[in-house]
């Protein structure tokens, strides 16, 4: 049987030993500097991989030129644009719901039994939705805003007469050709009537927005010489074309692949992260301060409005400038909603086609040719800049305007 | 004795003006309505996670009414050949093989970097160092996975090939390089702070009797902070395998069922935003199985975090 001397040994104070573990410690602890290193490693091989291919790529004229199917021709105004569009978009609809959502959670402890439920389900329901692939929230934001469940026509569809797009602030004109090539415009009630039969002294606008009456040339007849005539005159077999102006509050039902829709599902994206950041920065608001407006005799909102929130805002800023950030990079969930698309032209309105910075990345890249290769990198090095505004106004924010509360 | 009351009279109504009584009744309204339009942005939430629910179960129901849909081809066969005219197959676990497989790979590169690399920030790490090695790992958390993406393509990729000629153009192995290094920062982080949480005095009772440095953090500061690793690993897993530019880039679009890692082979994300990016009709099945597709990836992930979450709180060793 094992004596109780035997079974504590003596400690090994062979000094073989000792200088072994010590130069096991030291060696393993070098082994953890150069992996740590490694992370650094990585991000320079990555930087010098987009700017070795990018950075000859880029100039003014890449940022305000349209995309072109000619790599070395094509530039990224229209993408720039659209992600100006949708993160503006997305910031106004994210920030008051996601700082109203951190307020109802911290701020505000229900003693109701109901609301308490709903406060907890709320809580452990934010966890998991910061979880979700932005790629599912693509797919629900798809069903969501682009088709609106079905419940309209969708715009594949819209042609169908039984069928009407609920839309406002857009107007819909035929237009026609005319003899010399300049164009008439009729005016139409609605966007789904059956194209317009030219004929004989119908009011007309022409290219200058000017009342003009068309004049149908019949088979056979003969043109006038005169300019003026042969701006009104139309031939009787032209068929017309089918064009709209929106206005700038152009809005329509179901939403289609349109910049709203796009913002309407980065905010599903974000708003869990703009939230459990908001919670964190009322949570660091030390309770003296609340408790010191309601000893004033302050309503629960009166310490929130005048006394919480303004001294939380630093962080709820930062919070929220950094799942923008976020916002700014997603590429999949505005792939679901505006597909790949060749887009010459800006946003003008909300519900504009429209794509991304991160999506003309994704294009570039995938294609074989080198030349879109070097497109994507001068792309990425765009959006990387944005970023590194967007961190640096972060940082800014938390330097100056955190003060001290305790 | 008029005058007097007079007098009176007069001051208090100048009480009055001067310290005037409101009703308390407007204050209680717009509290209860702030309070009701608080509720309903906590509803919102609720809303969305029922929307979200409610789309996928729709839309996967209906994926599987369709005549050329068996529910036991889906998530029995290995074939996902819906492009093939004549052998339509809706075999999830070609998909689930190749997320397995990327997930698998960034996991074997992201836990031992990240591990160690949060023992070194949390247990060695000078201040200087910190102070350069933590924005380091911010900014790579916050790079768009799209960079990652093109990154996997023109880097990650011809350098396998440089090593080794059977790497294919698009490949397994290229994306889960990529999605390990996009997993890094995150587990890093949340391993760090499972770290730090754990309090000195473990520490220095451990150096007290004796240990090396290494001892100390080996078998005192990782067994403590276990269930803050696991949360850590689970949570980035999660993250992998939701993950999408990346392999819609570098991974390939052949659903296989394999674990070749030099093939190309295709994600339930990749499956995704292919059917996605608006080439396929809104009334074809193959746009259907996307929802299913959706509502498989929506279910693992939605465990995983769950799961990691739980872990992170149930397991918490909470000292002092």
């Amino acid at each position: 049987m094992k004596s109780l001397r035997d079974s504590i040994a003596a400690p090994k104070c062979d000094p073989k030993s000792i200088r072994n573990r010590m130069a096991l410690a030291t060696g393993l602890q070098w082994l953890c500097r150069l992996t740590a290193l490694l992370s650094v490693i990585i991000l320079l091989v990555l930087l010098a991989t987009v700017l070795s291919r990018g950075l000859g790529r880029l100039s003014w004229a890449f940022l305000v030129s349209n995309p072109h199917p000619d790599p070395k021709l094509a530039g990224i105004w229209p993408a720039l644009m659209g992600t100006f569009w949708t993160c503006m978009a997305c910031a106004f609809l994210s920030l008051p719901i996601g700082i109203g959502t951190a307020i109802f959670l911290e701020e505000l402890r229900p003693r109701n039994r109901w609301l308490r439920a709903l406060h907890a389900t709320v809580q452990v329901n934010i966890a998991n939705l910061a979880g979700v692939p932005s790629v599912v929230y693509g797919i629900v934001g798809m069903t969501a805003f682009v088709t609106m469940f079905g419940l309209f026509p969708t715009l594949d569809n819209s042609h169908q007469k039984n069928h009407q797009t609920i839309e406002w602030g857009v107007k819909y004109f035929d237009q026609f050709l005319t003899v010399n090539d300049s164009v008439l415009r009729v005016p139409l009630e609605t966007g789904d009537v059956a194209d317009t039969v030219p004929v004989d002294g119908l009011v007309c606008l022409n290219s200058s927005g000017k009342k003009a009456t068309m004049r149908v040339i019949a088979r056979g007849e003969s043109v006038s010489e005169s300019a003026a005539d042969q701006s009104v005159a139309v031939r009787w077999n032209e068929t017309p074309g089918r064009i709209s102006k929106q206005a700038w509050y152009h809005f329509r039902l179901p939403f289609g692949r349109s910049v709203l829709a796009g913002s309407l599902t980065l905010m599903l994206v974000i708003l869990p992260v703009i939230i459990l950041s908001s919670q964190e920065a009322f949570r660091a608001v030390p309770s003296s301060l609340r408790e010191a407006a309601l000893g004033i005799g302050a309503t629960p909102w009166q310490v929130v409005w005048r006394v919480t929130l303004p001294a939380a805002i630093p962080g709820i800023m930062t919070g929220a400038i950094l799942a923008m950030s976020r916002a700014i990079g997603e590429a999949a969930p505005i792939m679901m909603v505006s597909g790949i698309v060749f887009i010459t032209r800006a946003p003008s309105n909300l519900m504009s086609v429209f794509t991304v910075l991160s999506l003309q990345i994704y294009d570039w890249a995938g294609r074989h040719e080198v030349d879109f290769h070097r497109a994507s990198a001068a792309g990425i090095l765009v959006l990387l800049v944005l970023l590194l505004m967007f961190n640096s106004v972060a940082i800014l924010i938390r330097q100056r305007f955190t003060k001290p509360l305790n | 004795m008029s005058a007097a009351s007079i007098h009176i009279e007069e001051v208090t109504s100048q009480e009055r003006r001067t310290y005037p009584v409101r009703s308390l009744r407007g204050v209680y309204i717009r509290e209860f309505a702030i309070k009701c339009l608080l509720a309903g942005c906590g509803f919102l939430s609720l809303l969305i996670t029922g929307s979200i629910i409610y789309i996928l179960a729709k839309e996967t129901l209906v994926f599987f009414g369709r005549s050329d849909v068996s529910v036991a081809d889906f998530f029995t066969s290995t074939e996902w050949t819906p492009i093939l005219g004549s052998q339509v197959h809706y075999g999830i676990w070609a998909l689930i093989s190749g997320t397995l497989l990327i997930s698998a790979i960034a996991m074997v590169i992201a836990v031992p970097i990240g591990l160690i690399t949060a023992i070194y920030l949390s247990e060695y790490a000078p201040h200087r160092v910190r102070s350069i090695l933590k924005p380091v790992l911010e900014i790579l958390a916050g790079i768009p996975t799209v960079v990652y993406g093109f990154f996997a393509l023109t880097c990650i990729t011809p350098s396998l090939k440089f090593f080794h000629d059977g790497f294919n153009i698009y490949n397994g192995m290229s994306a889960g390089i990529a999605v390990g290094i996009l997993c890094l920062p995150i587990v890093t982080s949340l391993a760090e702070d499972a770290l730090r949480a754990v309090p000195r005095a473990l520490r220095e009772g451990a150096l007290g009797l004796g240990s090396t440095k290494w001892d100390v953090t080996v078998k005192v500061v990782v067994p403590a902070a276990l269930s803050g690793i696991i949360s850590a690993f689970l949570l980035a897993m999660s993250r992998a395998i939701g993950e999408t530019m990346i392999v819609a880039l570098a991974a390939g679009s052949q659903p296989h069922f394999t674990i070749d890692p030099r093939e190309a082979t295709q994600t339930m994300t990749g499956w995704m935003i292919q059917m996605g990016s608006g080439d396929t009709s809104q009334f074809d099945t193959r746009y259907y199985s996307m929802y299913a597709v959706a509502a498989v990836m929506f279910v693992v992930t939605l465990t995983f975090t769950m799961i990691g979450n739980w872990v992170r709180k149930r397991f918490r060793e909470v000292y002092e």
